[in-house]
């Protein structure tokens, strides 16, 4: 059966324009950089739900009319219920990113969202509402563009603590305008005024504040080894275990500045290495414009291997993990760098859509500059966002024109997150674009391989056992995920774990790593189901949201 | 002296008077230096001219002004251009409507290396005549030359409107239109190009060039080859296709065009770079070390040299060495400093540089 990506927006009731800056041509870098979206499971009724980030224009909108941050309810029959009142999340502003954790472990996922301004923490009661703790949980900044912001515990205490990227230090009293002629500020595209920056913009410093367990988080920026010294550019962070030994490790992509890694030094303190390990820049040295970014083991080694999405004229990057602190380039031998030249990539996952236990890449593309189209340059404001499918053997196929006309777009793209909201057995897709409906793209097909969903609950872990390894072995194959807050651009994916197994209809066997070392070891796990692991319990349940079907071979 | 000045000079003499006779006044050695011009007689012809000047020094009389015009233009043409900028302003100060003095004076700007200065000169030369083709392409060459691509495309595409049989004007055009990211008019601008002279490498490289950003590799290849085919000593083509195999990971064609270019230019520092990558790739490290040194020798602030210099130590098992290699490539510092043309890959070489309308 052929998989397609089927346009459901309009269906499912998803549909809130997403407002972000001017149309046609922008003032500011403000307004270029979008919003993001998430999937999470705020009732814990096993069905994902979605939050979508909304920003405003520079003009603004009279009182009572701004544009909102929306949450959605899944309605478990392909629909979505906007409770974004009831739940006490409406929000105006320059909104950014999310991210989703059980931050105090409470057993309810939270929210924080980031803006141009002031970043906002929303403590999930349990009872389908939310409250803003951001002054009480310690988070309350001067003005910051905060960009992409991701939790993992770092230092293995039961807490999630967050990183936050900063982009620039901003103020539009003071930012020059479209085609300025300040030395060192780029203000011109191929000799068109547009808005100014980011090159020759002072960065913002990012920040990792340490979850104190008691509701609160501190900055820990300095002490936790000088993280971001530079201020360089942040737009994409990503947590994971880069050299496998049980500490979650960062990875932030930064625009037109070198990328950066920092690697847990399991003492509270990190150091950076991105240089020595070879992500930093490209071959030629040269700085991309990193966007998006995420973390997952493409090869299937035991590793986790990174992507990360850059500007248009640069190939979206792939680095394959050799395992001793070092990561190779393969964007042109994997095929990444030929597909993805003229595109100007943000919403960056790997994705295993078609559930062949390789994991793809799937990659939203859009430009930051509406004027190309009135220059009628080649390179056109909307993009088509891009699924590459993994050969597994080190390459990716282009296959975007084979999955159906709505998945491609075009779309000025940003934000991007992925799930089974439909707990049918394969990934879905949400995208958020600006000066545009978002757009969910139902998978059809992909579900006709092997696949398990794992969703973890930490007991002395934090909560949603973030950070934790997932090892599934099947038919004598093993895969690996984590389970990951953040990544992509802005975004939140599901944080269950999603295996394609291929054709593996047997019974599997199943790893969890828990952060801090705890090992759970379960045999016998069906496959084409959802699940629910309790550290410690060493068995598995039944997810709650769809039955599972009864166990059938597949082709 | 670039051709085309010679043949405009050219153009302005075969309108000229009466045979020399014996000189008195202005008028008279404007007429002895434009016979002397003719003839090829320049440094004759540029005394006359001077005594125009010397004889009505407030250049009250029209043949003296137009005396400096052409003492401007040869003083030019031998070189001399603080000359030729003083007689061709003091010109112009009589008389701002003089659109050749505006001409000449930004073209000897622009051989002088004073490029911001000559846009303005031809762009009121083109102003003030904008029906001359030649004004319009000396006006986009300027502009190429500071790097305001488009105004470039508008002033060729004028160019090209008042001339279409002019070729230059196409490939010109062209190669601005790359830089504004208009790849497909520029392969339009080409294919034109070629049909009017087919063995014009420059065009074969261009459109190669265009149609590479187009995503259009195996196009560019051909189109690549093609110029070579014309040119076998084309440096840039030989370059265009190295890189083009290193990176569709043809290492062994991308080896042999490399070679070949080290063989015409054995300090081509882009032919040792990707030859050096090529062999790292390889894991034959050993062997890349030489290419790299001999890039950070000849180019000492190569970044990607001294970063690819550090992995081919790494490899090697020398961490002091490729250590030291990390350290000079943070202290070349980043790309922040390049802020206009930093996100686009701009075609800095200029294929063609002389012809133009009116050859």
């Amino acid at each position: 059966m052929d998989i397609t990506f089927a346009d459901v927006t309009a269906k499912a009731g998803l549909q809130t324009r997403i407002v972000y800056g001017a149309s046609g041509q922008n003032k500011y870098i403000l307004e270029t950089t979008g919003t993001g979206v998430a999937f999470l499971d705020y009732d814990n009724d096993g069905w994902p739900d979605i939050f979508l980030v909304n920003g405003t224009t520079l003009e603004g909108f009279p009182k009572g009319q701004e544009p909102s941050n929306h949450l959605f309810r899944n309605r478990h029959d392909g629909t979505f219920e906007d409770v974004t009142r009831r739940a006490g999340l409406v929000q105006s502003g320059w909104g950014q990113g999310v991210a989703v954790a059980d931050y105090d472990n409470d057993g309810f996922d939270d929210l924080f969202v980031t803006y141009w301004g002031q970043n906002r923490l929303y403590r999930n009661k349990g009872d389908g509402t939310f409250e803003d703790v951001t002054a009480r949980a310690g988070l309350t900044t001067d003005r910051r563009w905060g960009t992409s912001a991701a939790f993992a515990d770092y230092d293995n205490d039961g807490f999630v603590d967050l990183y936050v990227a900063n982009y620039i230090d901003f103020d539009p009293k003071t930012a020059p305008l479209p085609g300025a002629k300040v030395p060192g500020v780029n203000c011109s595209y191929r000799g068109f005024p547009v808005m100014c920056g980011p090159r020759g913009l002072p960065g913002e410093r990012d920040r990792l504040y340490h979850n104190t367990g008691k509701g609160t988080f501190t900055d820990v920026t300095a002490q936790a080894g000088d993280l971001d010294k530079d201020s360089y550019r942040g737009l994409g962070v990503v947590w994971g275990d880069v050299n496998n030994d049980g500490y979650p490790d960062i990875v932030v992509a930064n625009d037109a500045q070198p990328n950066l890694l920092y690697v847990n030094n399991r003492n509270g303190t990190f150091r950076e290495t991105a240089l020595e390990a070879g992500i930093a820049v490209d071959e030629d040295g040269r700085e991309r414009a990193g966007m998006g970014v995420d973390l997952a083991d493409y090869d299937n080694d035991g590793w986790l291997d990174l992507a990360i999405a850059n500007f248009y004229g640069e190939p979206h990057s792939l680095y394959s993990n050799q395992r001793n602190g070092n990561f190779l380039e393969t964007t042109w031998a994997s095929g990444i760098g030929r597909a993805t030249m003229r595109h100007l990539g943000w919403g960056t996952r790997f994705i295993d859509y078609d559930n062949d236990g390789w994991k793809d890449l799937l990659l939203v593309n859009g430009h930051v500059y509406p004027e190309v189209d009135l220059h009628k340059l080649d390179e056109t404001y909307a993009q088509p966002t891009v699924l590459l499918r993994n050969n597994g053997n080190g390459t990716f196929a282009d296959v975007t024109a084979s999955v159906g006309a709505a998945l491609a777009g075009p779309r000025p793209g940003r934000g991007m997150a992925v799930s089974d909201y439909d707990d049918d057995g394969d990934l879905d897709v949400l995208i958020a674009s600006v000066n545009a409906y978002p757009c969910l793209l139902e998978n059809r097909g992909g579900s006709t391989k092997h696949w398990l969903t794992v969703r973890l609950v930490g007991r002395k872990s934090n909560r949603d056992g973030i950070g934790a390894r997932v090892i599934v072995t099947a038919a004598g194959v093993s895969r690996m995920e984590e389970v990951r807050s953040g990544a992509s651009y802005l975004s939140q994916s599901d944080l269950r774990v999603h295996f394609g197994l291929g054709e593996t209809a047997s019974a599997a066997s199943l790893e969890v790593r828990w952060p801090g070392g705890p090992v759970d070891r379960l045999a016998d796990v069906p496959v084409d189901r959802a699940i629910v692991v309790r550290e410690g319990e060493g068995t598995f349940t039944p997810a709650p949201g769809r039955p599972a079907p009864p166990a059938a071979p597949r082709r | 002296m670039s051709r085309g000045l010679l043949l405009i000079c050219a153009a302005f003499l075969m309108a000229a008077g009466p045979p020399a006779q014996p000189a008195q006044t202005p008028a008279d050695h404007l007429r002895a230096g434009q016979q002397y011009q003719r003839q090829g007689r320049l440094q004759d012809a540029e005394a006359e001219y001077r005594k125009t000047v010397e004889l009505d020094p407030n250049d009250a009389d029209t043949a003296s002004l137009y005396g400096a015009v052409l003492l401007g233009q040869l003083c030019s043409a031998r070189g001399d251009y603080a000359c030729a900028i003083a007689h061709l302003q003091r010109a112009l100060k009589r008389d701002p409507t003089l659109a050749k003095a505006h001409y000449f004076l930004g073209i000897t700007f622009t051989l002088d290396g004073q490029k911001e200065k000559a846009v303005p000169e031809l762009a009121e030369a083109a102003r003030l005549e904008p029906k001359n083709a030649a004004f319009q392409y000396y006006l986009g060459l300027a502009l190429l030359d500071v790097a305001r691509d488009a105004e470039a495309a508008d002033a060729l595409q004028n160019a090209v409107d008042l001339d279409p049989s002019d070729v230059a004007s196409r490939t010109n055009l062209a190669w601005a239109l790359i830089n504004t990211g208009k790849n497909r008019e520029a392969v339009g601008a080409l294919d034109r190009a070629l049909t009017l002279e087919p063995g014009d490498a420059s065009a074969w490289f261009l459109r190669a060039e265009a149609r590479r950003r187009l995503g259009d590799t195996e196009a560019a290849i051909a189109d690549f080859e093609k110029s070579l085919e014309i040119d076998s000593r084309s440096e840039d083509a030989l370059f265009s296709l190295g890189t083009i195999y290193y990176l569709r990971q043809d290492f062994d064609r991308a080896s042999a065009y490399f070679a070949r270019l080290l063989a015409l230019d054995g300090d081509h520092v882009g032919a040792h770079y990707g030859l050096a990558k090529i062999l790292l790739k390889e894991r034959r490290a050993a062997d890349a070390v030489p290419h790299l040194v001999a890039c950070v020798t000849k180019d000492p602030r190569n970044k990607g040299a001294h970063y690819q210099l550090a992995q081919a130590y790494r490899q090697l098992g020398d961490a002091d060495k490729a250590q030291k290699e990390l350290q000079v490539f943070r202290s070349l510092g980043g790309d922040a400093s390049d802020a206009d043309g930093a996100r686009v890959e701009r075609l800095e070489k200029r294929p063609v540089r002389g012809g133009g309308p009116g050859r």
